[in-house]
């Protein structure tokens, strides 16, 4: 109920994000998800204890997001999601690995703290990242993008169906359960009305699959899902391309935080 | 449970993409060659389905906790397993990109995790057999519960082998385990009666959509041949990325193209032998395996890393709030224009 | 010119549960016709409107679209002539932009991309849905979907359409829009209906089915102003009609 109002938002969200025509949605979809990969590629390269190395990472979302008018504060709220799992795995590194690493003043880092905030940096990154990618890039670049890269047809052709048809099926899950609820007298969903109220939606739900086959007939399908053409790739993709990527490597190899914070030790 | 991008290392997640790409080609080959075109909208909705079934929580008795649908069994049983196959993988990966449920790189071990070894190994290897004396609500019930506790405990086995290959959490090997299992065993005895009482309620009404796919062996049929060439061919792919990041780099199985600077360099070659020696250990299961990779990593971490760090955040967010804030003044100036 | 009419000749159709929705149905429908499809729900309007364009097969007689007879093997060329507009338009939009849906039908056909783009353009126009074309289906009002659905069977160019409710659950103003522009168009209209009241506006022909025959067939305000066979067929007179007084006279 409330879970897919928020999920429904949460998708008209992300819709609403990508219909926006700043330079980053303007970059070919394929560049974009080469480019996402590259930096979530990159940044799980790293060890485990060097969090400070990830920081300059930053500067790929700071600089996407406001180029794309993409409201980082929601993107952070929207990633929330995936901590859960980061925070209930990654809080028994401290507990198990009590090394100390360095000192602080007199304040002991130990390996585990390192690891676990290594872990908690590179999973907001990566997550965020993957994040700006959907919202600078809608669900049909998405999918030919996926063509692209070499997946099968049949693949992105059922993410854009089951995309397509997500928001429907909420809807009438939603008042499905609105009317369960309704005669519910403030118990939840049993067991046993379980399989009659999700039985009878996943029955609606053949029959409608029938009629959009019909549909498809209808109008001359045989098997072969036909799009569009796609969009070319220009000089701004490939500098796009060249100037993201060639800043990610030099990032891994060089220790720019450490860098910067040298100079800044040594003014002194 | 979904794996996240930040729990793999390079090789891990390599290596199950290759995988998922190859049990991902298969089965749309096999898709596309034995079936009606209307699957391809059957499949769809099925997926948008499960998507919105997986927001219903029911109560389970006793215990005042919410469960709810995973959808993988269920699939299998309605369209089959290939095409079950795909449709799981287009529900991770619509979950993975605008839900950030799962990375993208861990898109391909999610498919595997939550997606082969229900549709390839619990279906067809548990479920049907167990299935094929005699379809009644008794049957379905028993099979249902354990094909579906099975899978899941095969994924979360895989979900731990993998963060541990990956050496991105302390935990050690049998703690982790003992973590990950019986959670599972939970989710799973949930998704087991959920998929028993859907499965009864259509069979009961339309039996012909449950008895129209379960039959139809080239649709439900999968070869122990083809699941064990798909093995095959993933441990290879999975083996071979591994261990080309473990022998041919310095630093272990973390990826690393470039030697990095100074002080590392010097432990270099102490640390070939250091890193073979910890794969080994990784890879054993040992009682109380533990993992301290203290001296392999790059720890130039010092306090001027950290003031460095600071301040590169810094700039960074500067030079976005900047962006923004030329973008709002463009647009005003334009609109007072 | 006879290659769009219909001719339907003694139409039966059992359903798999043994339920006889067709019970031998005749009529014919000339070039350019408007005919209203009226009836109680089962009456066979929608099976009948299936068969038209051969989703559903004949269990006996005969259905001809321009002389070419409706089978499994003339499917392809039958459903370039006739268009369907389902009732729900979720279903007939399975795409993620209203543009992709429009075009979906000329693209199955190999017609150059560009063509294609003239071809939507010229269907969105006609429905006045211009302005739509990279909206997402979930984002559209009602009314919009009808007007998006209609233009993506417009696409297939289509001589004959064949509609089931069109106006069901349309607010006043998309209902009156919708009316107008169909009003417009010079297909032969086949409109399956409870919006007797549309009938009206748009029809000038009236076939009414009770239990998968055909109760009546003729001019659509001379059978709107039998209270008695409309009663006998489960129907009203339209509000329109109720207090005419030429018509209440009649009834009398």
């Amino acid at each position: 109920m409330s879970n897919i109002t928020k999920s429904s938002q949460n998708l008209r969200w992300m819709d609403n994000q990508s219909d926006k025509n700043t330079i980053i949605h303007r970059i070919n979809p394929v560049i974009k998800l080469v480019v996402s990969l590259i930096y979530i590629f990159t940044i799980i390269s790293f060890d485990n204890y060097s969090p400070e190395r990830l920081i300059p990472f930053i500067f790929y979302i700071f600089i996407v997001s406001s180029l794309a008018e993409i409201s980082l504060i929601h993107l952070l709220k929207l990633s929330a999601v995936s901590l859960p799992l980061i925070i209930g795995i990654g809080i028994f590194n401290p507990i198990f690995n009590r090394e100390v690493a360095y000192y602080i003043g007199s304040i002991p880092i130990s390996f585990g703290m390192l690891s676990f905030c290594t872990l908690f940096i590179k999973s907001l990154m990566t997550v965020i990242s993957g994040l700006l990618l959907v919202a600078t890039t809608g669900i049909n670049n998405l999918g030919m993008a996926l063509r692209k890269i070499g997946l099968p047809k049949i693949f992105a052709v059922q993410i854009m169906l089951t995309y397509r048809y997500i928001t429907v099926f909420m809807e009438e899950v939603n008042t499905t359960l609105t009317a369960h609820s309704l005669r519910a007298n403030n118990k939840g969903v049993s067991y046993k009305s379980y399989g009659y109220l999700v039985g009878n939606i996943l029955l609606r739900t053949i029959d409608r699959s029938q009629k959009i086959y019909e549909a498809m007939c209808l109008r001359g399908f045989h098997g072969d899902y036909v799009t569009g053409k796609n969009p070319k790739i220009n000089k701004t993709d490939i500098i796009y391309l060249a100037v993201w990527s060639s800043l990610f490597i030099f990032i891994r190899y060089y220790n720019l935080s450490q860098i910067i914070g040298n100079l800044i030790i040594g003014e002194f | 449970m979904h794996m996240a991008d930040a729990l793999m290392s390079p090789a891990v997640g390599t290596a199950l993409w290759g995988s998922s790409a190859v049990a991902m080609a298969y089965s749309s080959k096999k898709v596309q060659s034995g079936l009606d075109d209307n699957k391809i909208p059957l499949m769809g909705v099925m997926g948008a389905f499960v998507f919105a079934a997986q927001m219903i929580n029911f109560t389970i008795p006793m215990t005042g906790s919410s469960g709810h649908i995973g959808g993988g069994l269920l699939l299998s049983i309605i369209l089959g397993p290939y095409a079950a196959f795909i449709t799981m993988a287009s529900i991770l990966a619509i979950q993975a990109l605008f839900f950030a449920d799962g990375g993208l790189l861990a898109l391909g071990a999610n498919i595997i995790n939550l997606g082969f070894f229900t549709c390839f190994i619990a279906y067809p290897y548990i479920f049907k057999p167990m299935m094929k004396n005699k379809f009644d609500e008794k049957n379905l019930f028993k099979a249902s519960l354990t094909a579906s506790i099975l899978g899941l405990q095969m994924g979360a086995f895989a979900v731990v082998i993998e963060t541990l290959i990956s050496g991105k959490t302390e935990l050690p090997f049998w703690n982790f385990l003992l973590l990950m299992q019986p959670i599972h065993l939970a989710i799973g005895v949930v998704e087991g009666l959920v998929t028993a009482a859907v499965v009864t309620f259509v069979w009961k009404n339309r039996p012909e959509i449950i008895s129209s796919s379960f039959e139809n062996n080239k649709l439900s049929g999968v070869s122990i041949k083809s699941v064990a060439s798909m093995i095959m061919i993933m441990a290879i792919l999975t083996g071979g990325f591994v261990s080309w990041f473990a022998s041919s780099n310095p630093d272990g199985l973390e990826w690393s193209m470039f030697k990095t600077s100074g002080q590392e360099e010097l432990e270099a070659d102490g640390h070939v032998y250091e890193k073979s020696a910890s794969l080994q250990e990784k890879t054993a299961v040992l009682p109380d395996y533990g993992f301290k990779n203290t001296e392999g990593s790059n720890i130039g971490t010092s306090v001027s890393g950290i003031i460095g760090g600071g301040i590169t955040f810094v700039v960074a967010s500067a030079l976005g709030f900047g962006i923004n804030q030329y973008k709002k003044k463009n647009k005003t100036d334009n609109k007072a224009a | 010119m006879s290659h769009n009419t219909i001719k339907v000749v003694d139409l039966h159709h059992t359903y798999p549960d043994k339920r006889e929705a067709l019970r031998g149905i005749s009529f014919e429908v000339q070039q350019g016709e408007s005919i209203g499809l009226v009836g109680a729900n089962g009456a066979g309007k929608s099976t009948l409107l299936q068969h038209l364009v051969g989703v559903l097969m004949a269990s006996s007689g005969s259905i001809e679209v321009g002389h070419i007879p409706v089978n499994k093997t003339t499917l392809q060329t039958i459903r370039q002539k006739v268009g369907l507009v389902f009732q729900d338009s979720d279903n007939q939009l399975f795409m993620n932009r209203v543009y992709d849906d429009v075009a979906f039908g000329p693209r199955n056909y190999n017609i150059p991309e560009d063509k294609v783009d003239d071809i939507v353009k010229e269907s969105l126009n006609r429905m006045g849905i211009e302005h739509l074309a990279e909206r997402a289906p979930y984002k559209l009002s009602g009314g919009e979907k009808k007007s998006a659905a209609i233009a993506s069977v417009l696409a297939m160019s289509p001589d004959i359409l064949v509609m089931d409710e069109p106006t069901s659950g349309l607010d006043p103003k998309s209902r009156r829009n919708l009316i107008n522009i169909l009003g417009s168009f010079e297909h032969t209209k086949i409109i399956a209906t409870h919006d007797m009241d549309m009938v009206i506006d748009l029809c000038d022909r009236t076939i009414i089915l009770k239990d998968g025959l055909v109760a009546a067939d003729g001019p659509t305000l001379e059978i709107f102003s039998d209270a008695k066979l409309l009663e006998e067929c489960s129907l009203e007179i339209p509000l329109r009609m109720a207090s005419c007084p030429k018509c209440s006279k009649q009834s009398e």
